[in-house]
């Protein structure tokens, strides 16, 4: 068993105010990174046990923006700063947003675009992108004729970008899949039939790649993955606790609640892992973790849980 | 006759440069940034801030006590005033310059709840989230605040008062509602089911105890227009119907002459209907820029959901006012006027009656540096006036 992170980190009270004088020109970018840096270097010193590190992408502004701002494809709009890269829209049941980026040519790489996420460490980290579905489907696409033909694209791309990640110590790719329990919970969601494939297409020797499903139900979510050949599959096990999975791939479980600010006990948590385990059959290592990203607690309490998850890790 | 058109803003300006430097330490630049603007905009209190003889609360060495820290508030709300006046806006408020941020300046004033930490919004803007440890009430002083603030705008200026409130939905959706749902999973209730009736009950406590006393008192006092803030209006869909209930809720007992209005932005409109057919608020004052391009308008930019929004406005015959935000706030090129005519047009003619248009910015333009966001302002009002005269009004 291992642990690891399931999504970006919050920003500590300390780095939003220098973030907030950055922005409104009081402040240096070099103050501000130096900040992102301290906030950085604590969150990976609270994982030192995790299999894989994250150091929570916190200069990252949100999921889509390295991409939305270094990928050809994605245009600027006529606007200036953060607002060019397109309008502010609500990520999903939060009060949190993200900018949703907007397609208006083929959407390629270099491969080197996405090198500039440091790890802060040397031991093998994780970096959490936005999967092919997820982005076909939060971004506005004014170029592709078909939401499959820009997944595709952008599959492509990130295979692309696998080299230059492993490079920078990158030894895992979790890539976020939330549009599918949104969509699930609506009762909208259709898999189309490209899904499993541009997961396949995401691959590179040395590079564990998984996808993970928050807000989602178990057993509705594995079968979608379970045809690709990417490696790992992520499942929200505080939103589902009782589901029976049955993969040939390794498993992500997602056993701590990053919506609420209390603090899960090791025995709760434990709990609630032995539940899932009970019920799911799946080949190699699993992994436990945050049932999605921490951004949506404060910094201190990301702290607190991620040591709750080091602490079982050590059990 | 009724104006066409009215012009207000949404609630929140940026603290004055100098006020925002006071903490730490106010150079001469900011200093003359100060009397620029108090010039600029005829605030008479300029000279308490910096004078010729030294004594200016700006110019002051040692610590600001406690009388000249509330000094302080009183003269950037008069700036905020000024500026608001100086735009040519019909309504106004304080640009919220008394209060911290819209939440957590509530969440001060209630009793069962303390901040948790700072969570990041999007880009540089972060809130403070708080979380419940018992249910939730308004203080005496929270009431006393509300009363206070309005009638201090009240006495400086002869525009249309227009008090603001964050309410009950939105602070319910950004509290941590760690006592309703511990309340609940001790009576056996967990998981998805509990989490929703955690939300509805926190949801209507804070229309009952903390809004509605807070709105109730601003009616007695004299305001002719309130203005209940729901940025995190549909944040879950299928909870439309909580959502009217809590605006009907936090108008209780307000007398019919006052308009009730409520903010909606960046949220997905149309899921709040049916049920927001019935909802007792006169105006909806929703982000209508936010997707379309700043440099000039064109119908086709325009958000699906909230054009369907104003379709719906229309098909449910609300006959309520709706403010089109024309002005976007996250960005810091100025709109022109031509554009603001052409959104608020566009909208009349959607709306199919001109008259149930009313203007604003999509939100509180406290991301934006004063002198974007007097220049908005000004762009907005005269936009406005523009769209009067394909009218024929003034």
């Amino acid at each position: 068993m291992g642990s690891m992170l399931a999504g970006i980190s919050p920003r500590s009270a300390a780095t939003s105010r220098v973030h907030r004088l950055f922005r409104d020109g009081y402040a240096e970018e070099k103050q501000f990174m130096e900040a992102i840096g301290r906030d950085a270097d604590a969150l990976v010193s609270e994982q030192s046990n995790f299999a894989y590190l994250s150091y929570g992408q916190l200069d990252w502004l949100d999921i889509f923006r390295p991409i939305a701002r270094s990928f050809s494809g994605f245009a600027s709009r006529a606007s200036a700063g953060e607002d060019s890269v397109g309008p502010v829209t609500r990520w999903f049941r939060t009060n949190t947003f993200y900018r949703k980026p907007l397609v208006s040519g083929k959407i390629t790489c270099v491969g080197e675009e996405l090198a500039g996420a440091v790890p802060h460490s040397k031991k093998p980290a994780v970096i959490f992108l936005p999967a092919p579905y997820s982005l076909s489907r939060m971004i506005e696409n004014n170029f592709y004729g078909s939401a499959g033909d820009l997944a595709v694209d952008y599959s492509k791309a990130l295979s692309k970008s696998m080299p230059a990640l492993l490079r920078r110590g990158y030894k895992c790719v979790l890539l976020l899949d939330h549009m599918v329990g949104y969509e699930q919970s609506k009762g909208t969601f259709r898999v189309p039939d490209w899904y499993a494939g541009t997961l396949s297409s995401i691959k590179s020797p040395g590079m564990k790649v998984g996808v993970h499903y928050p807000s989602s139900s178990a057993k509705k979510v594995v079968p979608l993955a379970d045809s690709s050949s990417i490696d790992m599959i992520g499942i929200d096990a505080v939103f589902d606790a009782e589901a029976k999975v049955d993969t040939g791939k390794e498993m992500m479980v997602g056993v701590m609640d990053s919506t609420r600010v209390g603090i899960e006990s090791e025995k709760g948590v434990i709990s609630i892992l032995r539940k899932v385990l009970e019920k799911t059959s799946f080949s190699g290592r699993f992994y436990i973790g945050p049932r999605d990203r921490l951004y949506d607690v404060p910094f201190e309490t990301a702290l607190q849980k991620i040591r709750v998850l080091s602490r079982i890790n050590g059990i | 006759m009724k104006k066409m058109f009215i012009t207000q803003e949404i609630g929140s300006l940026q603290r004055p440069l100098w006020r925002q430097k006071l903490g730490s330490g106010v150079d001469k630049p900011t200093i003359a940034s100060a009397l620029l603007w108090g010039e600029r905009l005829g605030v008479k209190e300029v000279g308490e801030l910096a004078n010729n003889r030294g004594t200016g609360l700006l110019q002051k060495r040692k610590e600001l006590n406690q009388e000249e820290r509330d000094r302080i508030i009183e003269i950037s709300t008069l700036y905020a005033i000024r500026m608001l006046e100086a735009a040519g806006l019909d309504r106004i408020f304080n640009g919220e310059q008394p209060r911290t941020e819209m939440y957590d300046f509530l969440a001060r004033y209630v009793r069962g709840i303390r901040t948790a930490g700072v969570l990041n919004a999007f880009d540089a803007n972060y809130f403070r989230k708080g979380i419940t440890e018992d249910e939730v009430s308004i203080i005496e002083d929270g009431k006393r605040f509300f009363v206070d603030e309005f009638k201090f705008v009240r006495r400086n200026t002869r525009k249309v008062v227009k008090p603001c409130l964050t309410g009950p939905y939105t602070m319910a959706d950004w509290s941590y509602l760690e006592y309703y749902l511990g309340r609940l999973e001790k009576s056996g209730v967990w998981g998805n089911g509990a989490m929703n009736r955690a939300r509805s009950d926190a949801v209507l406590d804070f229309a009952s105890k903390v809004l509605n006393p807070a709105v109730r008192d601003l009616a007695k006092n004299g305001a002719a227009v309130i203005q209940i803030d729901e940025p995190g209006a549909a944040t879950n869909e299928g909870e439309s119907r909580l959502f009217s209930d809590a605006i009907n809720a936090s108008f209780e007992g307000v007398p019919r002459n006052v308009e009730k209005t409520v903010h909606l932005c960046y949220s997905d409109y149309p899921s709040l209907f049916p049920e927001l057919a019935d909802c007792v608020a006169d105006s909806y004052l929703i982000e209508f820029t936010n997707h379309a391009s700043p440099t000039n308008f064109r119908p086709e930019e325009v958000d699906p959901g909230t054009f369907k929004a104003l379709r719906l406005f229309k098909e449910y015959d609300m006959h309520s006012n709706v403010g089109v935000g024309v002005i976007d706030i996250h960005s810091d090129l100025i709109e022109s006027p031509q554009v603001v005519r052409d959104r608020i047009l566009y909208a009349a003619k959607v709306i199919g009656d001109p008259s149930l248009i009313q203007v604003n910015p999509d939100c509180g333009l406290r991301t934006r540096r004063w002198n974007v966001a007097f220049a908005k302002l000004c762009s907005m009002t005269e936009g406005a006036a523009l769209a009067r005269a394909e009218y024929g009004g003034e």
